[in-house]
Protein backbone atom coordinates (compact mmCIF):
# COMPACT_ATOMS: atom_id res chain seq x y z
CA UNK A 1 0.00 0.00 0.00
CA UNK A 2 2.81 2.33 0.88
CA UNK A 3 4.21 1.88 -2.61
CA UNK A 4 1.07 3.52 -3.93
CA UNK A 5 0.71 6.31 -1.36
CA UNK A 6 4.34 7.23 -0.67
CA UNK A 7 4.96 9.28 -3.83
CA UNK A 8 1.90 11.39 -3.07
CA UNK A 9 3.81 13.19 -0.34
CA UNK A 10 5.28 15.14 -3.23
CA UNK A 11 2.86 17.66 -4.70
CA UNK A 12 4.46 17.36 -8.12
CA UNK A 13 3.71 13.65 -8.13
CA UNK A 14 0.05 14.12 -7.27
CA UNK A 15 -0.26 16.59 -10.13
CA UNK A 16 1.70 14.31 -12.42
CA UNK A 17 -0.54 11.33 -11.68
CA UNK A 18 -3.69 13.34 -12.28
CA UNK A 19 -2.27 14.84 -15.48
CA UNK A 20 -1.05 11.54 -16.94
CA UNK A 21 -4.31 9.76 -16.15
CA UNK A 22 -6.36 12.53 -17.78
CA UNK A 23 -4.03 12.90 -20.77
CA UNK A 24 -3.92 9.13 -21.28
CA UNK A 25 -7.70 8.83 -21.24
CA UNK A 26 -8.25 11.90 -23.39
CA UNK A 27 -5.86 10.84 -26.15
CA UNK A 28 -7.29 7.31 -26.07
CA UNK A 29 -10.88 8.54 -26.45
CA UNK A 30 -10.10 10.58 -29.56
CA UNK A 31 -7.82 7.79 -30.75
CA UNK A 32 -10.86 5.58 -31.41
CA UNK A 33 -12.10 7.89 -34.17
CA UNK A 34 -8.59 8.25 -35.55
CA UNK A 35 -7.79 4.55 -35.90
CA UNK A 36 -11.21 3.82 -37.40
CA UNK A 37 -10.65 6.41 -40.11
CA UNK A 38 -7.18 5.06 -40.76
CA UNK A 39 -5.65 8.42 -39.85
CA UNK A 40 -3.06 7.36 -37.29
CA UNK A 41 -0.56 9.70 -38.88
CA UNK A 42 -2.62 12.74 -37.91
CA UNK A 43 -1.63 12.42 -34.25
CA UNK A 44 2.01 12.16 -35.18
CA UNK A 45 1.84 14.99 -37.70
CA UNK A 46 -0.22 17.31 -35.56
CA UNK A 47 1.96 16.95 -32.47
CA UNK A 48 5.08 17.73 -34.48
CA UNK A 49 3.42 20.67 -36.19
CA UNK A 50 2.28 22.02 -32.83
CA UNK A 51 5.83 21.85 -31.52
CA UNK A 52 6.82 24.49 -34.07
CA UNK A 53 3.90 26.65 -33.01
CA UNK A 54 4.79 26.22 -29.35
CA UNK A 55 8.39 27.32 -29.82
CA UNK A 56 7.49 30.29 -32.00
CA UNK A 57 4.84 31.49 -29.58
CA UNK A 58 7.35 31.13 -26.72
CA UNK A 59 9.94 33.25 -28.50
CA UNK A 60 7.37 35.78 -29.67
CA UNK A 61 6.04 35.89 -26.11
CA UNK A 62 2.52 34.95 -27.09
CA UNK A 63 0.58 32.80 -24.66
CA UNK A 64 1.59 29.17 -25.28
CA UNK A 65 -1.96 27.87 -25.46
CA UNK A 66 -3.15 30.54 -27.88
CA UNK A 67 -0.11 30.47 -30.16
CA UNK A 68 0.28 26.71 -30.31
CA UNK A 69 -3.49 26.30 -30.47
CA UNK A 70 -3.96 28.47 -33.55
CA UNK A 71 -0.91 26.94 -35.24
CA UNK A 72 -2.10 23.42 -34.51
CA UNK A 73 -5.70 24.07 -35.54
CA UNK A 74 -4.64 25.45 -38.90
CA UNK A 75 -2.26 22.50 -39.41
CA UNK A 76 -5.06 20.10 -38.50
CA UNK A 77 -7.45 21.62 -41.03
CA UNK A 78 -4.71 21.51 -43.66
CA UNK A 79 -4.05 17.83 -42.97
CA UNK A 80 -7.78 17.14 -43.22
CA UNK A 81 -8.11 19.04 -46.49
CA UNK A 82 -5.12 17.28 -48.03
CA UNK A 83 -6.44 13.88 -46.91
CA UNK A 84 -9.84 14.53 -48.46
CA UNK A 85 -8.40 15.19 -51.90
CA UNK A 86 -7.06 11.65 -51.90
CA UNK A 87 -4.55 12.52 -54.51
CA UNK A 88 -1.32 10.63 -54.83
CA UNK A 89 1.24 11.99 -52.44
CA UNK A 90 -1.22 13.29 -49.86
CA UNK A 91 0.68 11.58 -47.07
CA UNK A 92 3.92 13.01 -48.39
CA UNK A 93 2.40 16.51 -48.42
CA UNK A 94 1.33 16.06 -44.81
CA UNK A 95 4.81 14.84 -43.92
CA UNK A 96 6.36 17.91 -45.49
CA UNK A 97 4.06 20.42 -43.81
CA UNK A 98 4.26 18.92 -40.33
CA UNK A 99 7.97 18.15 -40.39
CA UNK A 100 8.74 21.61 -41.73
CA UNK A 101 6.74 23.04 -38.85
CA UNK A 102 8.71 20.85 -36.43
CA UNK A 103 11.97 21.97 -38.07
CA UNK A 104 11.01 25.60 -37.56
CA UNK A 105 10.71 24.84 -33.87
CA UNK A 106 14.09 23.10 -33.74
CA UNK A 107 15.72 25.91 -35.73
CA UNK A 108 14.39 28.59 -33.42
CA UNK A 109 15.50 26.65 -30.36
CA UNK A 110 19.03 26.18 -31.65
CA UNK A 111 19.29 29.95 -32.14
CA UNK A 112 17.81 30.85 -28.76
CA UNK A 113 19.66 28.47 -26.51
CA UNK A 114 18.22 29.48 -23.21
CA UNK A 115 15.47 26.87 -22.94
CA UNK A 116 17.01 23.48 -23.65
CA UNK A 117 15.33 22.18 -20.51
CA UNK A 118 11.80 22.96 -21.79
CA UNK A 119 12.79 21.64 -25.17
CA UNK A 120 13.49 18.22 -23.74
CA UNK A 121 10.27 18.27 -21.75
CA UNK A 122 8.26 19.11 -24.84
CA UNK A 123 9.83 16.28 -26.80
CA UNK A 124 9.71 13.52 -24.25
CA UNK A 125 7.32 14.66 -21.55
CA UNK A 126 8.23 15.75 -18.06
CA UNK A 127 6.05 15.38 -15.00
CA UNK A 128 8.13 17.86 -13.03
CA UNK A 129 6.97 20.51 -15.44
CA UNK A 130 3.26 20.08 -14.79
CA UNK A 131 2.05 23.26 -13.10
CA UNK A 132 -1.35 23.66 -11.45
CA UNK A 133 -2.32 25.80 -14.44
CA UNK A 134 -1.35 23.04 -16.90
CA UNK A 135 -3.44 20.58 -14.93
CA UNK A 136 -6.40 22.94 -14.96
CA UNK A 137 -6.19 23.39 -18.74
CA UNK A 138 -5.88 19.64 -19.25
CA UNK A 139 -8.92 18.95 -17.08
CA UNK A 140 -10.86 21.67 -18.90
CA UNK A 141 -10.01 20.27 -22.35
CA UNK A 142 -10.89 16.74 -21.19
CA UNK A 143 -14.23 17.94 -19.82
CA UNK A 144 -15.14 19.77 -23.02
CA UNK A 145 -14.08 16.78 -25.13
CA UNK A 146 -16.17 14.32 -23.15
CA UNK A 147 -19.24 16.58 -23.37
CA UNK A 148 -18.69 17.14 -27.10
CA UNK A 149 -18.27 13.44 -27.85
CA UNK A 150 -21.39 12.72 -25.80
CA UNK A 151 -23.59 15.16 -27.68
CA UNK A 152 -22.01 14.58 -31.10
CA UNK A 153 -21.94 10.80 -30.62
CA UNK A 154 -24.35 9.90 -33.44
CA UNK A 155 -22.86 12.37 -35.87
CA UNK A 156 -19.29 11.33 -35.06
CA UNK A 157 -20.16 7.66 -35.46
CA UNK A 158 -21.85 8.21 -38.81
CA UNK A 159 -19.14 10.48 -40.20
CA UNK A 160 -16.39 8.11 -39.04
CA UNK A 161 -18.17 5.12 -40.55
CA UNK A 162 -19.28 6.60 -43.84
CA UNK A 163 -18.66 10.32 -44.38
CA UNK A 164 -20.30 10.53 -47.79
CA UNK A 165 -23.57 8.89 -46.87
CA UNK A 166 -23.59 10.83 -43.60
CA UNK A 167 -23.66 14.08 -45.51
CA UNK A 168 -26.41 12.90 -47.86
CA UNK A 169 -28.41 11.95 -44.75
CA UNK A 170 -28.29 15.46 -43.37
CA UNK A 171 -25.28 15.20 -41.06
CA UNK A 172 -22.98 18.16 -41.56
CA UNK A 173 -19.83 16.12 -42.10
CA UNK A 174 -17.63 19.16 -42.74
CA UNK A 175 -18.63 20.76 -39.48
CA UNK A 176 -18.15 17.53 -37.54
CA UNK A 177 -14.62 17.26 -38.99
CA UNK A 178 -13.80 20.82 -37.96
CA UNK A 179 -15.11 20.23 -34.45
CA UNK A 180 -13.11 17.03 -34.16
CA UNK A 181 -9.92 18.71 -35.38
CA UNK A 182 -10.40 21.43 -32.75
CA UNK A 183 -10.81 18.86 -29.99
CA UNK A 184 -7.80 16.89 -31.17
CA UNK A 185 -5.58 19.97 -31.40
CA UNK A 186 -6.61 21.15 -27.94
CA UNK A 187 -6.03 17.68 -26.52
CA UNK A 188 -2.57 17.33 -28.02
CA UNK A 189 -1.53 20.75 -26.75
CA UNK A 190 -2.84 20.07 -23.28
CA UNK A 191 -1.17 16.64 -23.16
CA UNK A 192 2.18 17.76 -24.51
CA UNK A 193 3.71 18.54 -21.11
CA UNK A 194 2.99 15.09 -19.78
CA UNK A 195 3.47 12.86 -22.78
CA UNK A 196 5.83 14.78 -25.02
CA UNK A 197 5.59 15.46 -28.75
CA UNK A 198 7.22 12.21 -29.73
CA UNK A 199 5.02 10.00 -27.55
CA UNK A 200 1.58 11.52 -28.14
CA UNK A 201 0.90 9.65 -31.37
CA UNK A 202 1.38 6.36 -29.54
CA UNK A 203 -0.84 7.42 -26.64
CA UNK A 204 -3.58 8.17 -29.20
CA UNK A 205 -3.29 4.98 -31.21
CA UNK A 206 -2.29 2.16 -28.86
CA UNK A 207 -5.19 2.18 -26.34
CA UNK A 208 -7.74 2.43 -29.17
CA UNK A 209 -6.21 -0.46 -31.10
CA UNK A 210 -5.98 -2.46 -27.88
CA UNK A 211 -9.66 -1.90 -27.10
CA UNK A 212 -10.55 -2.71 -30.71
CA UNK A 213 -9.11 -6.18 -30.18
CA UNK A 214 -11.53 -6.76 -27.34
CA UNK A 215 -14.86 -5.47 -28.69
CA UNK A 216 -16.96 -5.16 -31.84
CA UNK A 217 -19.34 -2.53 -30.41
CA UNK A 218 -18.68 1.11 -31.02
CA UNK A 219 -20.01 2.44 -27.71
CA UNK A 220 -18.02 -0.17 -25.77
CA UNK A 221 -14.94 0.67 -27.78
CA UNK A 222 -15.16 4.33 -26.74
CA UNK A 223 -15.24 3.80 -22.99
CA UNK A 224 -12.91 0.80 -23.05
CA UNK A 225 -10.25 2.72 -24.96
CA UNK A 226 -10.60 5.65 -22.54
CA UNK A 227 -10.29 3.31 -19.57
CA UNK A 228 -7.20 1.63 -21.00
CA UNK A 229 -5.62 5.01 -21.74
CA UNK A 230 -6.31 6.24 -18.22
CA UNK A 231 -4.95 3.08 -16.64
CA UNK A 232 -1.81 3.23 -18.76
CA UNK A 233 -1.33 6.84 -17.67
CA UNK A 234 -1.60 5.86 -14.00
CA UNK A 235 0.59 2.76 -14.17
CA UNK A 236 3.10 4.50 -16.43
CA UNK A 237 3.37 7.34 -13.95
CA UNK A 238 4.25 5.03 -11.07
CA UNK A 239 6.75 3.20 -13.25
CA UNK A 240 8.26 6.52 -14.17
CA UNK A 241 8.65 7.46 -10.48
CA UNK A 242 10.13 4.19 -9.30
CA UNK A 243 12.29 3.39 -12.29
CA UNK A 244 13.31 6.99 -12.83
CA UNK A 245 12.40 6.90 -16.54
CA UNK A 246 10.80 9.68 -18.58
CA UNK A 247 7.02 9.59 -18.01
CA UNK A 248 6.08 9.75 -21.70
CA UNK A 249 8.19 6.67 -22.38
CA UNK A 250 6.83 4.62 -19.47
CA UNK A 251 3.21 5.43 -20.35
CA UNK A 252 3.74 4.32 -23.95
CA UNK A 253 5.61 1.20 -22.88
CA UNK A 254 2.84 0.23 -20.46
CA UNK A 255 0.29 0.77 -23.25
CA UNK A 256 2.34 -1.42 -25.56
CA UNK A 257 2.37 -4.13 -22.92
CA UNK A 258 -1.43 -3.84 -22.59
CA UNK A 259 -1.72 -4.16 -26.36
CA UNK A 260 0.33 -7.35 -26.42
CA UNK A 261 -1.78 -8.85 -23.63
CA UNK A 262 -4.98 -7.94 -25.51
CA UNK A 263 -3.55 -9.44 -28.68
CA UNK A 264 -2.95 -12.75 -26.94
CA UNK A 265 -6.36 -12.66 -25.23
CA UNK A 266 -8.23 -11.94 -28.48
CA UNK A 267 -6.30 -14.60 -30.38
CA UNK A 268 -7.06 -17.18 -27.72
CA UNK A 269 -10.76 -16.27 -27.58
CA UNK A 270 -10.99 -16.29 -31.38
CA UNK A 271 -9.56 -19.78 -31.40
CA UNK A 272 -11.90 -20.84 -28.61
CA UNK A 273 -14.88 -19.35 -30.47
CA UNK A 274 -13.85 -21.06 -33.65
CA UNK A 275 -14.74 -24.50 -32.34
CA UNK A 276 -18.26 -23.36 -31.37
CA UNK A 277 -18.91 -20.57 -33.87
CA UNK A 278 -18.08 -20.67 -37.56
CA UNK A 279 -17.51 -16.92 -37.83
CA UNK A 280 -14.56 -15.45 -35.92
CA UNK A 281 -15.55 -12.40 -33.90
CA UNK A 282 -12.21 -10.64 -33.95
CA UNK A 283 -10.62 -9.13 -37.00
CA UNK A 284 -7.15 -8.50 -35.76
CA UNK A 285 -5.51 -8.68 -39.13
CA UNK A 286 -7.42 -5.73 -40.51
CA UNK A 287 -5.83 -3.41 -37.98
CA UNK A 288 -2.41 -4.00 -39.40
CA UNK A 289 -3.28 -3.37 -43.03
CA UNK B 1 -46.86 -4.59 -61.43
CA UNK B 2 -44.87 -1.44 -60.87
CA UNK B 3 -45.28 -0.42 -64.46
CA UNK B 4 -48.86 0.54 -63.74
CA UNK B 5 -47.64 3.70 -62.07
CA UNK B 6 -46.65 4.99 -65.46
CA UNK B 7 -50.27 5.35 -66.36
CA UNK B 8 -50.97 7.72 -63.48
CA UNK B 9 -48.33 10.27 -64.30
CA UNK B 10 -49.72 13.59 -65.33
CA UNK B 11 -47.60 15.46 -67.76
CA UNK B 12 -48.03 18.82 -66.09
CA UNK B 13 -46.66 17.53 -62.78
CA UNK B 14 -43.01 18.22 -62.13
CA UNK B 15 -40.88 15.06 -62.31
CA UNK B 16 -39.47 13.75 -59.03
CA UNK B 17 -35.95 13.71 -60.45
CA UNK B 18 -34.94 16.10 -63.16
CA UNK B 19 -31.52 16.57 -64.71
CA UNK B 20 -31.18 19.30 -67.24
CA UNK B 21 -28.11 19.47 -69.43
CA UNK B 22 -25.94 18.13 -66.59
CA UNK B 23 -22.22 17.77 -67.09
CA UNK B 24 -20.16 16.74 -64.10
CA UNK B 25 -17.16 14.68 -63.04
CA UNK B 26 -14.07 14.51 -60.88
CA UNK B 27 -11.24 17.03 -60.86
CA UNK B 28 -12.47 18.71 -64.00
CA UNK B 29 -12.70 15.49 -66.06
CA UNK B 30 -16.34 15.04 -67.01
CA UNK B 31 -17.82 11.59 -66.41
CA UNK B 32 -21.36 12.57 -67.33
CA UNK B 33 -21.92 14.68 -70.39
CA UNK B 34 -25.04 16.75 -71.07
CA UNK B 35 -27.45 14.46 -69.27
CA UNK B 36 -31.16 15.15 -69.65
CA UNK B 37 -33.42 12.98 -67.58
CA UNK B 38 -36.89 13.28 -66.08
CA UNK B 39 -38.13 10.56 -63.74
CA UNK B 40 -41.77 10.81 -62.66
CA UNK B 41 -42.90 9.96 -59.13
CA UNK B 42 -43.63 6.27 -58.62
CA UNK B 43 -41.19 5.04 -61.26
CA UNK B 44 -38.87 2.08 -60.81
CA UNK B 45 -35.84 2.82 -62.94
CA UNK B 46 -32.72 0.84 -63.68
CA UNK B 47 -29.53 2.47 -64.89
CA UNK B 48 -27.44 0.16 -67.08
CA UNK B 49 -24.17 0.63 -68.86
CA UNK B 50 -20.60 -0.65 -68.90
CA UNK B 51 -18.16 -0.16 -66.03
CA UNK B 52 -16.97 3.41 -65.90
CA UNK B 53 -20.02 4.66 -67.81
CA UNK B 54 -20.97 6.93 -64.92
CA UNK B 55 -23.80 4.92 -63.32
CA UNK B 56 -22.67 5.60 -59.76
CA UNK B 57 -21.77 9.15 -60.68
CA UNK B 58 -25.32 9.71 -61.87
CA UNK B 59 -26.61 8.70 -58.44
CA UNK B 60 -24.02 10.88 -56.74
CA UNK B 61 -25.06 13.83 -58.91
CA UNK B 62 -28.66 13.34 -57.84
CA UNK B 63 -27.47 13.22 -54.22
CA UNK B 64 -25.58 16.47 -54.63
CA UNK B 65 -22.21 14.82 -53.98
CA UNK B 66 -20.69 15.84 -57.29
CA UNK B 67 -19.94 19.39 -58.30
CA UNK B 68 -21.81 20.16 -61.51
CA UNK B 69 -19.83 21.77 -64.28
CA UNK B 70 -23.00 22.66 -66.05
CA UNK B 71 -26.75 22.21 -65.82
CA UNK B 72 -29.11 21.70 -62.92
CA UNK B 73 -30.34 18.75 -60.87
CA UNK B 74 -33.76 18.97 -59.24
CA UNK B 75 -35.20 16.50 -56.78
CA UNK B 76 -38.82 16.96 -55.72
CA UNK B 77 -38.76 20.25 -57.56
CA UNK B 78 -35.88 21.66 -55.51
CA UNK B 79 -32.45 22.30 -57.01
CA UNK B 80 -29.94 20.01 -55.24
CA UNK B 81 -27.03 21.86 -53.67
CA UNK B 82 -24.64 19.81 -51.56
CA UNK B 83 -27.28 17.49 -50.19
CA UNK B 84 -30.63 16.12 -51.34
CA UNK B 85 -33.96 16.89 -49.69
CA UNK B 86 -34.97 14.94 -46.57
CA UNK B 87 -37.13 12.32 -48.29
CA UNK B 88 -34.26 10.65 -50.13
CA UNK B 89 -32.76 7.32 -49.09
CA UNK B 90 -29.48 6.05 -50.44
CA UNK B 91 -28.01 2.55 -50.33
CA UNK B 92 -24.33 2.60 -51.30
CA UNK B 93 -22.52 -0.19 -53.08
CA UNK B 94 -21.69 -2.88 -50.53
CA UNK B 95 -18.05 -2.94 -51.52
CA UNK B 96 -17.63 0.67 -50.34
CA UNK B 97 -18.52 -0.32 -46.77
CA UNK B 98 -15.80 -0.81 -44.17
CA UNK B 99 -16.90 -4.23 -42.89
CA UNK B 100 -14.32 -4.30 -40.13
CA UNK B 101 -15.81 -1.22 -38.54
CA UNK B 102 -17.02 -2.05 -35.03
CA UNK B 103 -20.73 -1.37 -35.46
CA UNK B 104 -23.69 -3.62 -34.96
CA UNK B 105 -26.69 -3.93 -37.26
CA UNK B 106 -28.84 -1.73 -35.03
CA UNK B 107 -26.16 0.94 -34.76
CA UNK B 108 -25.99 1.15 -38.56
CA UNK B 109 -29.76 1.25 -39.03
CA UNK B 110 -30.15 3.99 -36.42
CA UNK B 111 -27.70 6.14 -38.42
CA UNK B 112 -30.64 6.72 -40.76
CA UNK B 113 -32.00 9.10 -38.14
CA UNK B 114 -28.70 10.52 -36.91
CA UNK B 115 -29.48 14.03 -38.09
CA UNK B 116 -33.06 14.18 -36.90
CA UNK B 117 -33.31 12.31 -33.62
CA UNK B 118 -32.33 14.96 -31.10
CA UNK B 119 -29.21 15.61 -29.06
CA UNK B 120 -28.98 12.53 -26.86
CA UNK B 121 -26.54 9.86 -27.96
CA UNK B 122 -29.04 7.06 -27.41
CA UNK B 123 -32.00 6.47 -29.76
CA UNK B 124 -35.46 7.70 -28.87
CA UNK B 125 -38.22 5.21 -28.17
CA UNK B 126 -39.82 6.06 -31.53
CA UNK B 127 -36.52 5.43 -33.33
CA UNK B 128 -36.12 2.08 -31.59
CA UNK B 129 -39.64 1.06 -32.52
CA UNK B 130 -39.19 2.10 -36.15
CA UNK B 131 -35.92 0.18 -36.27
CA UNK B 132 -37.39 -3.02 -34.81
CA UNK B 133 -40.33 -2.88 -37.19
CA UNK B 134 -38.07 -2.44 -40.20
CA UNK B 135 -35.66 -5.18 -39.17
CA UNK B 136 -38.59 -7.47 -38.57
CA UNK B 137 -40.12 -6.65 -41.94
CA UNK B 138 -36.81 -7.30 -43.67
CA UNK B 139 -36.29 -10.53 -41.76
CA UNK B 140 -33.09 -9.54 -39.97
CA UNK B 141 -34.37 -8.69 -36.49
CA UNK B 142 -32.59 -11.71 -35.05
CA UNK B 143 -29.24 -10.25 -36.10
CA UNK B 144 -29.75 -6.79 -34.60
CA UNK B 145 -26.83 -7.08 -32.22
CA UNK B 146 -24.38 -8.68 -34.59
CA UNK B 147 -21.38 -6.92 -35.99
CA UNK B 148 -22.08 -6.10 -39.65
CA UNK B 149 -19.39 -8.40 -41.02
CA UNK B 150 -20.97 -11.35 -39.29
CA UNK B 151 -23.86 -11.53 -41.82
CA UNK B 152 -24.48 -12.97 -45.27
CA UNK B 153 -24.40 -10.74 -48.34
CA UNK B 154 -28.17 -10.58 -48.57
CA UNK B 155 -28.52 -9.69 -44.90
CA UNK B 156 -25.88 -7.00 -45.29
CA UNK B 157 -27.78 -5.53 -48.23
CA UNK B 158 -30.93 -5.44 -46.12
CA UNK B 159 -29.17 -3.68 -43.25
CA UNK B 160 -28.30 -0.77 -45.49
CA UNK B 161 -31.72 -0.81 -47.09
CA UNK B 162 -33.18 -0.60 -43.57
CA UNK B 163 -30.96 2.39 -42.80
CA UNK B 164 -32.33 4.15 -45.90
CA UNK B 165 -35.91 3.22 -45.03
CA UNK B 166 -35.49 4.75 -41.55
CA UNK B 167 -35.90 8.04 -43.36
CA UNK B 168 -39.31 7.04 -44.76
CA UNK B 169 -38.06 8.01 -48.21
CA UNK B 170 -40.13 9.15 -51.16
CA UNK B 171 -37.15 8.42 -53.36
CA UNK B 172 -34.75 5.53 -52.91
CA UNK B 173 -31.43 5.35 -54.77
CA UNK B 174 -29.49 2.09 -54.76
CA UNK B 175 -26.02 1.55 -56.16
CA UNK B 176 -25.63 -2.01 -57.51
CA UNK B 177 -28.00 -3.62 -54.97
CA UNK B 178 -27.74 -7.04 -56.64
CA UNK B 179 -24.00 -7.21 -57.09
CA UNK B 180 -22.13 -9.78 -55.05
CA UNK B 181 -25.20 -11.58 -53.77
CA UNK B 182 -26.50 -15.01 -54.67
CA UNK B 183 -29.50 -15.71 -56.91
CA UNK B 184 -31.99 -16.11 -54.11
CA UNK B 185 -30.90 -12.87 -52.47
CA UNK B 186 -31.09 -11.05 -55.77
CA UNK B 187 -34.62 -12.32 -56.18
CA UNK B 188 -35.52 -11.28 -52.62
CA UNK B 189 -34.02 -7.82 -53.03
CA UNK B 190 -35.87 -7.20 -56.30
CA UNK B 191 -39.09 -8.48 -54.78
CA UNK B 192 -38.65 -6.16 -51.82
CA UNK B 193 -37.97 -3.19 -54.08
CA UNK B 194 -41.12 -3.95 -56.09
CA UNK B 195 -43.14 -4.01 -52.89
CA UNK B 196 -41.71 -0.67 -51.85
CA UNK B 197 -42.37 0.71 -55.30
CA UNK B 198 -45.97 -0.52 -55.15
CA UNK B 199 -46.38 1.34 -51.87
CA UNK B 200 -45.45 4.53 -53.72
CA UNK B 201 -41.67 4.86 -53.29
CA UNK B 202 -39.86 6.04 -56.40
CA UNK B 203 -36.80 3.86 -56.95
CA UNK B 204 -33.68 4.22 -59.03
CA UNK B 205 -30.99 1.57 -59.06
CA UNK B 206 -27.84 0.91 -61.01
CA UNK B 207 -27.06 -2.58 -62.27
CA UNK B 208 -24.69 -4.29 -64.65
CA UNK B 209 -26.90 -7.36 -64.78
CA UNK B 210 -29.03 -7.01 -67.89
CA UNK B 211 -30.65 -10.43 -67.93
CA UNK B 212 -31.46 -11.07 -64.30
CA UNK B 213 -32.28 -7.52 -63.28
CA UNK B 214 -32.68 -4.91 -66.00
CA UNK B 215 -35.04 -6.87 -68.28
CA UNK B 216 -37.44 -7.25 -65.35
CA UNK B 217 -37.67 -3.53 -64.61
CA UNK B 218 -40.43 -1.33 -66.01
CA UNK B 219 -38.08 1.48 -67.00
CA UNK B 220 -34.42 1.43 -67.98
CA UNK B 221 -31.89 4.11 -68.83
CA UNK B 222 -28.92 3.08 -70.98
CA UNK B 223 -25.95 5.16 -69.97
CA UNK B 224 -22.50 5.58 -71.39
CA UNK B 225 -21.33 9.00 -70.21
CA UNK B 226 -24.55 10.30 -71.69
CA UNK B 227 -28.05 8.90 -72.02
CA UNK B 228 -28.09 6.54 -75.02
CA UNK B 229 -31.71 5.45 -74.65
CA UNK B 230 -34.47 5.15 -72.09
CA UNK B 231 -37.80 3.37 -71.92
CA UNK B 232 -39.20 -0.10 -71.37
CA UNK B 233 -36.65 -2.89 -71.83
CA UNK B 234 -38.85 -4.43 -74.54
CA UNK B 235 -38.52 -1.19 -76.51
CA UNK B 236 -34.95 -0.20 -76.00
CA UNK B 237 -33.12 -3.51 -75.61
CA UNK B 238 -32.28 -3.75 -79.29
CA UNK B 239 -28.94 -4.94 -80.65
CA UNK B 240 -28.32 -1.48 -82.06
CA UNK B 241 -28.94 0.51 -78.86
CA UNK B 242 -27.20 -1.97 -76.57
CA UNK B 243 -24.17 -2.17 -78.86
CA UNK B 244 -23.95 1.61 -78.72
CA UNK B 245 -24.26 1.53 -74.93
CA UNK B 246 -21.63 -1.13 -74.37
CA UNK B 247 -19.36 -0.45 -77.28
CA UNK B 248 -19.45 -4.14 -78.17
CA UNK B 249 -21.64 -6.14 -80.47
CA UNK B 250 -24.68 -7.40 -78.58
CA UNK B 251 -27.21 -10.11 -79.30
CA UNK B 252 -30.82 -9.82 -78.22
CA UNK B 253 -33.05 -12.88 -78.23
CA UNK B 254 -36.78 -12.51 -77.71
CA UNK B 255 -39.01 -15.39 -76.78
CA UNK B 256 -42.49 -14.12 -76.02
CA UNK B 257 -42.09 -11.63 -73.22
CA UNK B 258 -38.66 -13.02 -72.36
CA UNK B 259 -35.65 -10.98 -73.43
CA UNK B 260 -32.17 -12.37 -73.31
CA UNK B 261 -29.10 -10.30 -74.01
CA UNK B 262 -25.63 -11.59 -74.69
CA UNK B 263 -22.39 -10.33 -76.05
CA UNK B 264 -21.55 -11.73 -79.46
CA UNK B 265 -18.21 -13.45 -79.13
CA UNK B 266 -16.08 -12.62 -82.10
CA UNK B 267 -13.57 -15.02 -83.57
CA UNK B 268 -10.68 -12.86 -82.39
CA UNK B 269 -12.08 -13.07 -78.89
CA UNK B 270 -12.30 -9.32 -78.40
CA UNK B 271 -11.31 -8.37 -74.90
CA UNK B 272 -14.47 -6.56 -73.97
CA UNK B 273 -15.80 -5.90 -70.53
CA UNK B 274 -16.82 -9.31 -69.29
CA UNK B 275 -18.44 -7.77 -66.25
CA UNK B 276 -21.24 -6.46 -68.49
CA UNK B 277 -23.09 -9.67 -68.65
CA UNK B 278 -22.06 -13.10 -67.82
CA UNK B 279 -25.23 -14.99 -68.74
CA UNK B 280 -25.81 -17.91 -66.41
CA UNK B 281 -25.17 -21.33 -67.99
CA UNK B 282 -28.91 -21.93 -68.23
CA UNK B 283 -29.33 -18.75 -70.23
CA UNK B 284 -26.51 -19.73 -72.55
CA UNK B 285 -28.01 -23.09 -73.32
CA UNK B 286 -31.38 -21.43 -73.84
CA UNK B 287 -29.71 -19.04 -76.24
CA UNK B 288 -28.22 -21.93 -78.16
CA UNK B 289 -31.51 -23.80 -78.34
CA UNK B 290 -33.32 -20.70 -79.56
CA UNK B 291 -30.79 -20.18 -82.27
Amino acid sequence: MEILTEPFSYAFFARGVAASAIAGGLCALLGVFIILRGMAYIGHGLSHAIFGGAVVSYVAEINFYIGAGLWGFISGLLIHAVTKKRQIGADAAIGIVTTASFAIGVAVISRVRKFTKNFEAALFGNILGVTPQDLLVLAGVAGVTVVAVFFLYKQLLFVTFDPEVASTYGVNAGWVDVAFTMLLTASIIASMQVLGVTMIAAAIVIPAVTARLLTNRFATLLWLSTAIGTACGLVGMYASYYLDISSGATIVLVATLAFLVALVVSRVSTLANHSVHPAPAGNVGALFD
Amino acid sequence: MPGIHNGHVHLERAPLIELRDVTCGYNGTPVLHRINLAIPEGQLTGIVGPSGAGKSSLLRAILGQLRLHQGVVRVMGEPVRGRPPAGVGYVPQLETIDWNFPVTVEEVVLMGRAATSGIWPWPSRADRRAMSELLDRLGILAYARRQIRDLSGGQQQRVFLARALMRSPRLLLLDEPTTGVDIKTRHDVLHLLRELNDSGVTIMLTTHDLNAVATHLPHVVCLNHTVIAQGQPSEIFTPELLSRTYGAEMLVVREGSLILVAERLTAEGDATDDEILAPPPAALSLLQSVR
